[in-house]
């Protein structure tokens, strides 16, 4: 029984991991072209920030930095907020 | 070379690596943008249009644009981000844009601030030729690495795309939940949200705060990192979790 129901779970898995990866490019591509077609954008790949369909994002070196004993710390250029 | 800034829209607006042409741009660009989606000034396109007596108006291209925008933000969240009030019975379906005409249903009132910042940071770091960021109110469009302080404290670093915060901390101001027309009774105080655009970020960011409970989980089913903080606790989707993890990994 358990081997007819193991394939079973892993096509139910596939299709929620495809299912999640459509909607993903779904909100991102709709909100994108929309922007694409508003005014101010020069429709440049090179220079757009929605020519990749992601953030990226990495942890700052806030703590220790394990070469000199010290703490390093970068101070933020902007902040998020609420406004 | 120092971020700039200035105030346009009610909010602060600070620009980072742009040379000083490229500056006055976004500054005039801001101008326009005020001019055009200001509720609080009467001449605005926005105010005309919400005294206009005629349910049909016609709006210029760019506030056909927003409009087509916002109306696709309301879509793509059932409505959590919502362009238009008024009477329980009015929502964003009350809306009707064709070209460049507007139909309203009666009673009904347009509200684009809620994509307004987000659009106008993506469209002023165009302007900017080489890496740069800008930030309106809080919302941060970036390209190259910025260093983008969080809510409640810590950092990232912001290297592509945008990050944008959504709550109820600054000036005690609250959002409506459009589903009540209530006050939001989320468990968070802000829900900040990375994405590729400030537009995708602004609009996930105010859904997942609303969506509460289920906000991280709604993030995750997009691909987009969320981190929300009630009170002084932090709580990361697992987007946000697998962002970090793999960029020290990599």
């Amino acid at each position: 029984m358990e081997s007819r129901l193991e394939p079973a779970r892993r096509r139910a898995g596939t299709a929620k991991r495809a299912l999640t990866g459509a909607a993903a490019i779904g909100f991102a591509a709709a909100l994108l072209l929309a922007r694409a077609s508003h005014p101010g954008h020069t429709a440049s790949p090179a220079s757009s920030p929605s020519s990749s369909s992601s953030a990226v994002i990495a942890p700052t070196g806030d703590g220790y930095d394990g070469s000199d004993g010290g703490f390093s710390y970068e101070a933020p250029q902007v902040q998020t907020h609420v406004s | 070379m120092s971020p700039e800034r200035f105030t346009a829209m009610g909010v602060e607006v600070v620009v980072g690596g742009a040379r000083a042409s490229e500056f006055a741009a976004v500054r005039a660009l801001f101008d326009v943008w005020e001019r055009t989606f200001s509720p609080f000034l009467p001449e605005s396109e926005l105010a005309r249009a919400n005294t206009a007596p005629s349910r049909l108006v016609a709006v210029s291209p760019l506030f056909a644009r927003v409009v087509d925008v916002a109306l696709d933000a309301a879509r793509l969240t059932d409505g959590l981000v919502d362009p238009a009030f008024g009477s329980p019975a009015v929502d964003w379906t009350s809306l009707r844009l064709t070209g460049r005409m507007l139909r309203r249903r009666r009673g009904t009132t347009l509200d684009l601030n809620g994509i307004v910042k987000g659009l106008a940071a993506d469209a002023a770091l165009e302007l900017i030729s080489g890496p740069g960021f800008v930030s309106a109110g809080g919302d941060v469009a970036s390209r190259g690495a910025a260093v983008v302080g969080l809510p409640g404290g810590g950092s990232l670093r912001l290297t592509d795309g945008a990050l944008a915060t959504s709550g109820t901390t600054h000036w005690k101001h609250h959002l409506i939940d459009p589903r009540t027309g209530r006050t939001s009774t989320s468990r968070w105080t802000e829900a900040t949200v990375a994405a590729a655009s400030c537009l995708s970020a602004d609009v996930a960011a105010k859904a997942a705060f609303l969506l509460s409970d289920d906000g991280p989980a709604w993030l995750d089913a997009r691909g987009l990192p969320g981190r929300f903080r009630q009170r002084e606790r932090i709580h990361v989707n697992g987007a946000w979790e697998h962002a970090m993890e793999t960029t020290l990994a990599a």
